[in-house]
């Protein structure tokens, strides 16, 4: 059958996009049939929205056979409760969860729990009614342990199940991540990952900026890949006011978007080395990524944060003799990754120490995983390849794909990766588009002589980022200002990668596990 | 002069606090907290075999005799009791160094969920500015504190 058939008011918004809008009493019958028949069966987000008195709320669905996305809406009154997803998409508690926190939108009562904000907060902050004024700034409320069952004989005994806590202020996670977790003699038997320590209220930020505004915050996502979050920002705002770019602006985004993917590779290698004491290895990746970080620093003077991209182009005109630094670098770079590899690959104290943190396909389509940890389960879906934006259909380039997805199969995609981002970036800058006159771009000041009017749209755009599908949903009020927005991250899925990766393995072996899934807390909190 | 006669003269208290300045004199123990981005730059700074850095702080495992606090990054409001408590966990004279926009008043990120200084916490020492610093002038911050550490310990 096809789905067009099933649905009456299927509307088909792209090659590969459906949008649908259901009744609330009929969405339990959609769920199943949407995943059983039609092949939905993994959940990215959940976007909610306040609508005046009502919530509308938004389940967006990948499909990664056909190549397809649907964005299933339902509008919600206040009084109304929402029916759970969890036993249909695993990972919906979790989104679940947060529009209980920011909306108040009544979920199960298993799930109205706080996700992004402390327990004692009061109110809901995404609420256009929201008084912080209720809120004490200075609460002296913790994460509490689950409660531990405990004799007073067996207690002191180690071999007792027991609850540990790490976090979120220790040098051995090196993230503000909490992990509440039950051992017995130093073996992992479950972990509950606890977030928000780094919750900014960027969403919200979003709402009050313009978009030209907004870039700044954008840019600091994601603080590892360089130039990512400016361009898929630029990107999504570009497609909601139907700005279409030069070919050149094109060509440099990619590879600025590039650039950014080896820079993260290479410091998540850089971490994991650091974390089996191959200190040499970890010095020696940091050094390329800063060989990389100053090709940005020679493109507009910025090291960590460069923004390449504005709405509608990019920040300035390519200095003259960048491209030929950038192959300068390129090629050194080559040669060191080879060197690298080559001694990697020989020695058996690396590949034995990566043997932990193992998951299974299934389990990461369950938490809607992406990027390289679900291609190093062996499940081949980039976004470069399955909905290619930019010039990515015209490059050569492989996807690397692993087996058992443990951390040394992470390893060996995200090695493999840079590899084949060197090969984009040399195609690109070979066939660099040359600039024309009538670009839209550089010194003009389009945006600020953009006439404010009224426009009612959503748009949602993403990228294949190095760490998985990176993407905005912006839902716009006017030409310049956004209704809401809502930051689709991979870190917050993979956050919850962590009860199953770490099951069954050593405590030691706890951030190692972290370091290679690459969790960036700014991404996961927002 | 035997020990016993060496007990007499001083007490035990004494002793230790002169042996903690004289070491505090000589060598720093730091504990870095970083939440956000300016964690990075942070690591950049410190891990590098970069030219700039003559003697890097060594970092400590535990927070536990520390002498140095390095917070860097937002902090947020669920943060809060957690950093009180590393505080006061440090013993005796105590340093804090508040490095970047969001630790020293919030940066651009004035909303709900964050504290906007890190002052309303506790005293702070030393701020270095900027978004994110750059090596050099987290280098700086570090100078400033020593010398702050040296004036301190010879008024007291």
């Amino acid at each position: 059958m096809n789905i067009t058939d099933a649905f009456e008011n299927l509307i088909k918004t792209s090659d590969s996009t459906f949008f649908l809008e259901c009744k609330l009493s009929s969405i339990n019958e959609i769920w199943i049939k949407l995943k059983d028949l039609f092949g939905f069966i993994v959940l990215n987000d959940i976007i909610a929205k306040e609508d005046k008195n009502s919530f509308i709320v938004i389940y967006h669905l990948s499909n990664y056979e056909n190549k397809t996305k649907l964005f299933l809406e339902t509008k919600i009154n206040q009084l109304e409760d929402l029916p759970s997803a969890q036993d249909i998409w695993k990972n919906a508690k979790y989104f679940e969860m947060e529009i209980w926190d920011c909306f108040g939108i009544n979920v199960t009562f298993e799930n109205r729990k706080r996700i992004l904000n402390s327990n004692s907060f009061k109110g809901h902050p995404f609420l256009k009614d929201f008084n912080d004024n209720d809120n004490d700034e200075f609460s002296d409320d913790k994460e509490l342990l689950p409660i531990i069952e405990h004799s007073v004989l067996s207690s002191k005994r180690k071999d007792e199940d027991h609850w540990i806590s790490f976090g979120p202020c220790s040098n051995n996670i090196k993230r503000p991540l909490q992990l509440h977790i039950k051992t017995n003699q130093s073996y992992i038997l479950d972990c509950l990952p606890k977030i928000g320590h780094v919750h900014r209220g960027v969403e919200k930020i979003a709402a009050e900026k313009d978009f030209f505004q907004f870039i700044t915050f954008a840019e600091r996502i994601n603080y590892q890949s360089s130039g990512l979050g400016s361009i898929v920002w630029c990107k999504t705002v570009e497609e909601l006011l139907d700005i279409e770019i030069s070919d050149r602006s094109k060509a440099l985004r990619m590879i600025f978007l590039e650039l950014g993917r080896m820079i993260d590779h290479f410091i998540c290698l850089s971490n994991i080395c650091k974390e089996v004491s191959f200190n040499e290895f970890a010095w020696k990746s940091l050094d390329l990524s800063n060989a990389l970080n100053n090709l940005f620093i020679g493109f507009n003077g910025k090291k960590i944060f460069p923004a390449p991209a504005r709405i509608g182009g990019l920040s300035n005109k390519l200095p003259n003799g960048w491209s030929a630094e950038c192959i300068e670098t390129i090629k050194y770079i080559k040669s060191s990754v080879l060197d690298f590899e080559n001694e990697l690959i020989r020695s058996r104290l690396w590949m034995d120490s990566l043997k932990v943190g193992a998951i299974d396909s299934k389990t990461a389509i369950e938490l809607g995983v992406t990027g390289p940890i679900l291609r190093a389960c062996g499940i081949n879906f980039d976004l470069r390849k399955d909905r290619p934006y930019y010039f990515y259909e015209e490059v050569e380039f492989d996807i690397p794909l692993g087996v058992r997805g443990d951390v040394h199969d992470r390893y060996l995609v995200r090695f493999e990766e840079i590899k084949q981002s060197i090969n984009i970036v040399t195609q690109v800058i070979d066939n660099l588009p040359i600039e024309k006159n009538d670009d839209l771009n550089y010194d003009s000041n389009f945006w600020f002589d953009l006439e404010e009017t009224a426009l009612y749209k959503t748009v949602y755009n993403a990228v294949e980022s190095s760490n998985g599908e990176f993407g905005f949903y912006i839902s716009s009020v006017t030409n310049k200002k956004a209704d809401r927005v809502k930051i689709c991250t991979p870190s917050f899925k993979h956050v919850f990668t962590l009860p199953p990766v770490l099951k069954g393995n050593d405590l030691d072996s706890i951030p190692l596990s972290i370091e290679s899934l690459n969790i960036i807390p700014t991404e996961h909190d927002r | 002069m035997n020990t016993e006669n060496l007990a007499k003269v001083t007490n035990s208290n004494y002793l230790f606090n002169w042996a903690r300045k004289w070491s505090q004199s000589k060598l720093l123990w730091a504990f870095p907290v970083g939440t956000a981005c300016c964690d990075f730059s942070v690591d950049n700074a410190f891990n590098l075999n970069n030219q700039n850095f003559v003697e890097p702080y060594p970092f400590y495992e535990d927070a536990l005799g520390c002498d140095v606090l390095i917070v860097s990054g937002t902090i947020s409001r669920k943060l809060i009791p957690y950093l009180k408590d590393l505080y006061n966990n440090l013993e005796g004279n105590k340093w804090v160094i508040a490095i970047g926009a969001c630790a020293i008043n919030g940066g651009p990120y004035q909303s709900y969920s964050t504290v906007h200084g890190l002052d309303k916490l506790f005293k702070v020492d030393v701020w270095v500015p900027g978004c994110p610093p750059n090596s050099m002038a987290i280098y700086e911050g570090i100078l400033t504190l020593e010398k702050k550490v040296k004036a301190s310990l010879e008024l007291s």
